[in-house]
């Protein structure tokens, strides 16, 4: 019994300590700006801790409810993740900050749109590429690119050109197991690329923030700022780090260091130790949640794992190659650990959607 | 099932999959080797670029060094004071508050009640410059709404004394003037600091003091200056600022015997530890040690020089006769003496005592500039001493080439040459003593551990003859005191020089405008003190050396005595106070004059050719010896 759930134990597991650490990281990384701007040390904490809560409920409900349920519903799937990228820039309803309008407003709630379209374009690619003709087939590929770039051309309005590329590299992971050809891969690749150095021409901060990449310390007050106070951050950790609690990153210097750069709090806090499990957490993750996929008894559920540890693994690079200086600061949440309950209950109902998978494959299992 | 591995096949599924996790493991591992180098390897070089971000320095002041008397004595100390603050808006019960300060400030309890109940102003100024265990008393009550703020400032236990001999420190405690400038690399110490965690805001993190760097107290400037010296020239001199109307007095108290300079003052003065620093021009004026960075002509003082010089080569001696008769003529140009019908037949001691500008003018005559010149060098006339003062002058002497004979007479009675009053002190002390020793002000330099720098003098004997020094002396004493007495001050060997110089201003003499001057030198058997007194444009009346400086010179050598517990040269003659009280015969016919002044039994000296009386010497009340000389002036100077 334990064997046959082996893979759901262990996204399971994996996920609630991602989560727990996050609620404790958000606590270390905020508390200083917690407290400056809201008098209260705990505030992210507790809304992170609100959101791992959600999460857990989303989680729970989301394995137990069977996925192929989600098969009928991807049109809508997909709308609904339409209009709610859509609603950003419906006036009263969005919130912007940073220059970016990325939240909606709904009952008090806010609520990041991008968050939740990522996985209804999983669950619409899952169902596109599972059924019907060979996606090599130019109308269905027509179809899937243009379905996908409705949703880039929405989130890139926000502008949010993170999950932009997060939202495309899915897209690209999810045709080539699909099976998209190879050589239609290289022949995309050429407007695609054309295409991203437009768009850092475009605007003049992404061309800024990929020179502040290339050599951060040449303007280290303004574009380099951020990627500066990373590496200090990190380096700053050596083996074991300064200890839970004890980072001076977080004493302001680090701007988002509890949301998009809570990897280098870590990092600085335990070290190569602390930061090197996690990836290990994330790696193990990833590759059962790609099992789960492999071990599915139909295109679908695969495709929908697949799918879901596509966006998990795209994001969680990105993130972390972003805050160790690899590629151009873009900024990017960490699945599960960084501040933010979109984010959070989002990847958490994900997860169940891969238990429930799992679930499902050992009940055919038994069954057969 | 067969469905599905169609499916495989076809689009070879599996591999793809295969290579999508190839893929994340070499991302993540590449991640991976990233943040071992972040964390392991280049940790240390970006660390040290974030440490000026985290660490912010708070300097530590170091304790500025003492500077003492050659007793021990503390002259210059530097000290935590504390400024209280009242902030009225955070007072809660104000009348104890205001009765609290009051007690322990001094200050009065109305005034002081309306400070701490004034909640117009943020807050208000208590007292300055608190004790800090007045200050710290007050804080560990527990009273709220009390500030205070910290300084580290420099007190000068004597105030007023010494004022240009230490000098003062800025603000921030750097030398501005005197030995606090000319030592101040000594002084200031190494300023240590504390690297204090910061956040991004530069607040201070709680309990993180992250490096400490003690700093370096300042090392300790033992002086050569004797405060009880000190304290009677300046008490002396101050008496004389007043008495004399004087533009300036100035003071110095030589040790002959090793350079050190025992005292030395120019007044007036200011108040060390209250810096007039809002009136830079009194400040610059008042903080000049005149005596070292002012030259003027001495006038007589200079004589020594000359005669010194002509004994030396054999050119006269003590009984070498001299005629005076009221002038003498040079290249064909009229040279008076101050006495205008002259001073008659005279020998070399009594034209030295005269002070007879006629004698000196046959002597540097005699000497030729070269011989002159070559003495004046000896004694250090128109070089620098090399005292630890800064801007020393080194006075003004023309050119030997350009020497005409007049401008060899003047010299020889002290004009046409210019010397700064430590420079002719000095040449005082080389002359009776016949060793050339380097005037200073420090002793030592030492730290709590250890001795920095010891002074040590380089003694030179001069090219003097015994003869020579032994004369001069004699002769200083002979100057000054009755023949065979000790009358300058019963019972001590004290000699001197007077001098009464008219002042040069922009070329031309100035109308007057005197600078009297007095040298004396004990004992003069075996000299070890000289000192110096000058009174500039003293605008009372008086004028003349003998007058204005000699006095000064007196009381201080008397009351030196007695501090200094020096015992008398010959005790029989302490109880041979001068018993004649100087008249007034000013205004009084020449001739009445004369006479009132045999019948006391002085000698009377009668200048000018006037039928009345205009000026005497000395003055009346001061107390004079039977058979001493007198000076009138009559109203008509020939």
């Amino acid at each position: 019994m334990i064997k046959s759930y082996k893979n759901s134990i262990i996204i399971g597991l994996c996920t609630i300590f991602l989560v727990i650490v996050g609620i404790v990281m958000v606590y270390s990384a905020s508390k200083y700006s917690a407290t400056l701007n809201y008098n209260d040390q705990f505030f992210y904490m507790k809304k992170q801790l609100i959101g791992g809560i959600l999460g857990l409920g989303a989680l729970i409900a989301t394995s137990l409810i069977n996925h192929k349920i989600y098969k009928k519903f991807y049109i809508v799937a997909y709308i609904i993740g339409a209009v709610l990228l859509a609603l950003v820039f419906v006036p009263f309803l969005s919130k912007s900050s940073y220059g970016a309008t990325r939240w909606i407003n709904i009952g008090g709630f806010t609520i990041q749109p991008s968050e939740i379209a990522k996985f209804c374009l999983v669950l619409f690619l899952s169902v596109v590429l599972s059924k019907g003709k060979d996606i090599n087939k130019p109308s269905k590929l027509l179809t899937v690119l243009f379905a996908g770039l409705i949703y880039c051309v929405l989130i890139m309005l926000e502008p949010n050109m993170s999950i932009t590329i997060c939202v495309g590299l899915t897209i690209v992971f999810m045709l080539f197991m699909g099976g998209l050809n190879i050589k239609t891969f290289l022949l995309g690749a050429i407007p695609i690329i054309l295409l991203g150095v437009g768009l850092v021409l475009l605007e003049p901060y992404r061309l800024r923030r990929i020179v502040a990449f290339i050599n951060p310390w040449e303007n280290p007050l303004e574009e380099g700022y951020q990627l500066i106070q990373s590496l200090y951050a990190i380096s700053s950790g050596g083996l074991f780090g300064v200890g839970l609690f004890n980072s001076r990153q977080a004493q302001l210097f680090l701007p988002f260091a509890e949301s998009d750069f809570i990897f280098s709090i870590i990092c600085e806090e335990l070290g190569f130790i602390g930061g090197g499990i996690i990836l290990l957490i994330y790696l193990l993750l990833i590759i059962t949640i790609i099992k789960t996929g492999i071990k599915a008894k139909n295109k679908f559920s695969a495709f929908l794992c697949l799918g879901i540890a596509s966006v998990l693994g795209i994001q969680t690079v990105l993130n972390i190659c972003v805050v160790s200086g690899l590629i151009p600061p873009t900024g990017l949440p960490l699945p599960f650990i960084s501040a933010g309950s979109t984010s959070i209950v989002v990847f958490m109902a994900a997860m169940g959607i891969v238990i429930n998978v799992d679930r499902q494959n050992n009940k055919v299992e038994t069954n057969s | 099932m067969s469905k599905l591995k169609r499916f495989y096949n076809l689009f070879s599924f599996q591999k793809r999959i295969f290579i999508i996790i190839i893929a994340f493991l070499l991302i993540f591992f590449t991640i991976f080797c990233r943040l071992g180098y972040l964390t392991l390897i280049s940790g240390k070089d970006i660390q040290v670029m974030a440490g000026s971000q985290w660490l912010r320095d708070l300097p530590l002041s170091a304790k500025r060094g003492d500077i003492l008397d050659k007793n021990g004595v503390l002259l210059a100390t530097s000290k935590t004071t504390y400024d209280i603050y009242v902030r009225a808006r955070s007072v809660d019960s104000p009348i104890e508050l205001a009765k609290l300060l009051s007690e322990k400030l001094n200050l009065d309890f109305d005034k002081t009640y309306a400070k701490v109940t004034n909640k117009s102003v943020s807050e208000t100024l208590i007292k300055l410059q608190v004790e800090e265990n007045t200050a710290l008393s007050i804080v560990e009550t527990g009273v709220k709404g009390v500030y205070l703020s910290q300084n580290v400032g420099r007190v000068y236990p004597y105030s007023n004394l010494l004022t240009q001999v230490l000098g003062f420190c800025s603000i921030d405690n750097a030398g501005q003037t005197g030995l606090e400038s000319y030592y101040d690399k000594y002084l200031k110490g190494v300023d240590g600091k504390s690297l204090v965690q910061t956040n991004a805001q530069g607040l201070e993190i709680d309990n993180s003091l992250a490096y400490y760097i003690p700093s370096i107290a300042g090392a300790n400037l033992t002086t050569t200056i004797d405060i009880y010296l000190q304290m009677i020239l300046e008490k002396y001199l101050q008496e004389a600022l007043i008495e004399h109307k004087a533009k300036n007095v100035s003071g110095i108290i030589l040790d002959a015997t090793n350079g050190d300079i025992l005292a030395m003052t120019n007044l007036p003065d200011f108040d060390l530890n209250n810096i007039p620093r809002d009136n830079l021009e009194e400040l610059f004026a008042l903080s000049k040690n005149t005596s070292v960075v002012d030259v003027y002509e001495p006038g007589s003082t200079f004589k020594i020089i000359t005669v010194a010089a002509a004994l030396n080569e054999g050119l006269t001696d003590l009984d070498d006769l001299f005629y005076c008769g009221g002038s003498c003529v040079v290249d064909g140009e009229r040279i008076k003496c101050w006495k205008t019908q002259g001073h008659g037949s005279q020998n070399l001691i009594e034209g030295f005592k005269n002070s007879c500008n006629c004698v000196f003018v046959e002597l540097a005559m005699r000497l030729g500039v070269d011989r002159l010149y070559k003495y004046m060098e000896m004694f250090g006339i128109g070089s620098k001493t090399g005292v630890d003062i800064a801007s020393e002058s080194s006075g003004i002497v023309m050119a030997k080439n350009s020497v005409k004979n007049v401008d060899l007479a003047r010299i020889g009675f002290g004009q046409s040459v210019a010397v700064t009053a430590l420079q002719l002190a000095s040449a005082f002390g080389y002359i009776t003593t016949g060793k050339f020793v380097t005037p200073h002000l420090i002793s030592n330099i030492y730290t709590n551990s250890s001795t920095l720098y010891n002074y040590t003098q380089t003694f030179k004997d001069l090219d003097l003859k015994d003869e020579t020094i032994s004369a001069i002396n004699n002769m200083l004493a002979n100057n000054i005191n009755t023949e065979g007495n000790f009358t300058f001050v019963p019972g001590y060997d004290v000699g001197g020089k007077t001098g009464t110089a008219q002042k040069f201003e922009n070329g031309a003499l100035a109308v007057g405008k005197y600078v009297s001057s007095f040298i004396g030198v004990y004992p003069t058997n075996k000299p070890k003190y000289i000192v110096f007194i000058s009174v500039n444009e003293p605008s009372n009346g008086a004028y003349y050396g003998g007058v204005v400086a000699k006095p000064i010179g007196q009381k201080v050598f008397q009351e030196m005595f007695t501090v200094k517990n020096i015992p008398p040269d010959d005790a029989s003659q302490l109880d041979n106070q001068p018993n004649i009280e100087m008249p007034n015969v000013v205004g009084k016919t020449v001739a009445d004059a004369c006479a009132e002044l045999k019948v006391l039994g002085l000698n009377v000296n009668v200048d000018g050719l006037g039928g009345y009386v205009i000026s005497q010497l000395p003055l009346q009340g001061v107390k004079i010896y039977a058979g001493e000389e007198v000076l009138i002036k009559s109203n008509e100077v020939s």
